[in-house]
């Protein structure tokens, strides 16, 4: 099921009736409504992965009682590497097997040798998969690590890892924030439900009106970037660096508003990335949940920044090239996170040394439209099939450099058109951002005003036939 | 809780009101069709007209259409025929409809614009199949005309009866009218397709449709089959020898909704047609 569906605003407005109607009864019985709900969620795209979440919430149920019951540190880590094994044993299996085959065939062709590996896997990659192993993960680390006791309540333990607001797309929840509000009992809030409505809102205009309405000539360009000029291209980079970040944000935000509606706080996502003056900053900001998880659970076990400057930039490398691995099974990832580790290590270095390369103070505005070109530049790699044609695509952009116009053959618009969607947005978002950052309280009015003006213009953008899914479903 | 649903739904219902006077002032939807029922079915009402509006903003097609005389989407109405020499036949589904080009640039107009020595008359009505095009060319007396042409899918041949809209009360009575009066209705309806989801269409074709289809065939020896895709189903290779296949050479383009063609997939039909009736040097063409 997905946000943007009509079946899925008669499911929440069921759930949301029962779930708080059901709020005087027993705490279990609660949970084990949410729980059903969010199997019911998951199940109607496909049931039969029902049973994959089920085997991984119980043997990190399990495995997280062990690591806590058992005084030996060997058993602790046996336990842990059990669990660890599963849940990257399935993600592996689900979602890496055949790039993994395919890169080895193709290294053993490189080097002269005729492989005879026959091996292809047809399995269709489980929706959100990469979200509920990392979030299950997280549990048991934190459980071992001492951060957290084990539940022994398993319809609780189950509820949090399917929570179905964020069950395919994250934010990736730690057990620390989500697994307490989970295990107590939830009291309505109306001030928390009404930050939760303003953010559904927000988050499906997002989608619905921008990421969607730029879908089509993201697609198009990027699938005629051999023949099209070099403007057009780096505008069609621009769209999908708009629709990426709109696509994704907007389906963090209305899990978010859905979770707030549920009487639970989620983390913050996403916090107005292309507003960021520098790439660590962007990082700070962006996909936080994933970021802050690799901080957690890679970098820091790594070694962090405690030892040698060399050390400490490898330990960067690696957690971008496991990140761009961790978005799919291609090299173009691969290339995304290692374009970003050295945009991260050239900051590092420059914003440590006493050189200036600028004999002025380079303006934050500046920084930031800086900054935003790189950016552009990285979902080019991040958006080509391989990486090849990243590399072909932004070799146009400069060799071909030409303000022709482009027409989507779909609707016979110009490509340019498609800008008023991106400057619209950025504005939006940027007033988004001041509102937020602003210690004013926003009136009530105006917040009334918003959601209206926003909803009216969903019903009247909404995309012609079924709803678009959300890209960061694929990974 | 109450105070949420309230300003909730104040909220739902001012968006809506506004999107209403928006989508009046801004023309975001067209004239619905309209229709009689005649049997506890219904036909498209003779001699209307109006705009067809598909998609959001930007609006994706805005043409026009208008039912003539005969019940049917063209531009010109089917009066007597003095000479069938002259006559072309179209029979097909929504694709020979065609409400997603202006009635004007209809495949029959486009060939008497290309060959005036000739005359086509378009039976085309959305959701027919190959009984309802038998239906046609017999009542219509097509048997008489120079040619006919069935413009047809393998979806045509997996039903064994024809098609008819069936009148139902509760929608007409009471939905019609409110849809009649709410643009947002008539937008939400065109552009949303939420609950469609594909539905599983038995695949072979019955003997009783093959027979039938075949034994139309033998006895009406004017009728050509058009297959609208590249690829023709495995399944009709019981009438291979009567299909042709169309060359796309303008890409055929749809709006990804309805799987409906634009201009140019008008073009390539009508250029096939004049081709196959040896009329390709047509002066005019």
């Amino acid at each position: 099921m997905i946000f943007n569906s009509i079946i899925f605003i008669f499911f929440i407005v069921i759930v949301y009736s029962i779930y708080w109607n059901i709020n005087n009864f027993r705490l279990g019985v609660q949970n084990f409504f949410l729980l059903t709900a969010s199997y019911v969620f998951y199940g109607y795209w496909d049931y039969r992965f029902l049973s994959l979440i089920f085997l991984s919430t119980l043997f990190d149920f399990f495995f997280a009682i062990q690591i806590q019951k058992t005084t030996k540190i060997e058993l602790k880590k046996l336990f842990l590497s059990l669990s660890v094994i599963f849940n990257i044993g399935v993600l592996c299996y689900f979602k890496y097997m055949g790039f993994f085959i395919e890169s080895l065939k193709s290294t053993l062709h490189y080097f002269g040798y005729q492989s005879n590996i026959d091996f292809t896997l047809n399995v269709i990659l489980p929706v959100g998969i990469s979200f509920y192993t990392f979030q299950t993960m997280s549990y048991t680390i934190d459980v071992y690590r001492g951060k957290l006791k084990p539940t022994y309540d398993f319809i609780s333990f189950a509820a949090f890892v399917s929570f179905f607001p964020q069950l395919v797309a994250g934010p990736i929840e730690r057990a620390t924030n989500l697994l307490p509000q989970i295990t107590r009992k939830r009291k309505f809030n109306l001030k928390q439900s009404l930050e939760g409505f303003d953010l559904i809102i927000w988050g499906f205009f997002k989608k619905i009106v921008v990421a969607d309405s730029l879908s089509p000539i993201v697609d198009d360009i990027f699938l005629n970037y051999q023949t099209l000029e070099g403007f057009v291209l780096f505008m069609g980079a621009i769209y999908f660096t708009i629709q990426i970040y709109c696509d994704f944000s907007g389906y963090s935000d209305i899990a978010i508003g859905l979770a707030k509606l549920l009487g639970i706080n989620l983390m913050v996502n996403f916090n107005f990335p292309y507003f960021s003056s520098n790439i660590s900053d962007f990082w700070k900001r962006w996909h936080i949940s994933l970021s802050t998880w690799f901080r957690d659970y890679v970098y820091i076990p790594l070694g962090g920044s405690r030892n040698s400057l060399r050390k400490t930039l490898i330990n960067v490398t690696i957690v971008f090239l496991v990140s761009g691995l961790w978005h799919g099974a291609n090299w173009t990832f691969i290339a995304w996170g290692f374009f970003h580790s050295i945009l991260y290590i050239v900051y590092s270095l420059y914003s440590k040394s006493t050189i200036s390369i600028a004999p002025f103070r380079v303006p934050s505005w500046l920084q930031t439209s800086l900054l935003f070109v790189l950016i552009v530049f990285s979902w080019i790699i991040f958006r080509s099939e391989n990486i090849g044609s990243a590399i072909y695509f932004v070799k146009r952009i400069f060799i071909s450099f030409d303000f022709m116009n482009h027409l989507n053959p779909y609707n016979n618009l110009s490509s340019y058109y498609y800008s008023i969607y991106v400057i619209l947005f950025l504005g939006l978002d940027f007033i988004q951002m001041k509102l937020n950052s602003s210690q004013k309280k926003v009136p009530q009015e105006f917040r009334i005003i918003q959601n209206i003006f926003f909803l009216t213009i969903i019903i009247l953008f909404t995309q012609v036939d079924a709803a678009n899914n959300f890209i960061y479903f694929q990974f | 809780m109450k105070s949420l649903v309230k300003y909730i739904f104040s909220i739902l219902i001012i968006s809506f009101c506004i999107s209403e006077v928006l989508l009046r002032l801004l023309g975001g939807v067209g004239k619905p069709f309209e229709a009689v029922v005649k049997d506890g079915f219904f036909y498209n009402k003779i001699n209307t007209d109006g705009l067809s509006v598909y998609g959001t903003f930007p609006v994706l097609i805005k043409k026009k259409y208008k039912i003539n005389n005969e019940g049917y989407n063209s531009s010109k109405d089917y009066l007597e025929i003095d000479d069938y020499s002259k006559m072309i036949g179209l029979v097909g589904d929504s694709f020979i409809e065609g409400y997603h080009v202006d009635v004007e640039n209809s495949i029959g107009r486009l060939i008497e614009e290309k060959c005036d020595s000739i005359f086509v008359e378009e039976y085309g009505i959305g959701g027919h199949n190959i009984h309802n095009y038998i239906e046609s060319y017999n009542n219509n007396n097509m048997h008489l005309y120079k040619k006919v042409y069935f413009f047809i899918h393998i979806t045509d041949f997996l039903k064994d009866v024809s098609y008819k809209s069936k009148y139902n009360r509760f929608k007409e009575k009471y939905f019609r009218p409110l849809y009649e009066a709410s643009f947002l209705l008539q937008f939400i309806n065109k552009n949303h397709k939420p609950f469609a989801r594909e539905k599983k269409m038995n695949k072979q074709i019955s003997k009783f449709t093959k027979s039938k289809v075949l034994r139309f065939l033998e006895q009406s020896k004017n009728v050509s089959f058009i297959y609208r895709d590249a690829n023709v189903s495995d399944e009709l290779d019981f009438i291979k020898e009567q299909i042709e296949i169309v060359d796309h050479r303008i890409k055929p383009f749809d709006y990804g909704f309805d799987q409906h063609w634009n201009d140019n997939g008008r073009q390539n039909i009508a250029i096939h047609i004049l081709n196959n009736l040896g009329l390709i040097r047509c002066q005019n063409f």
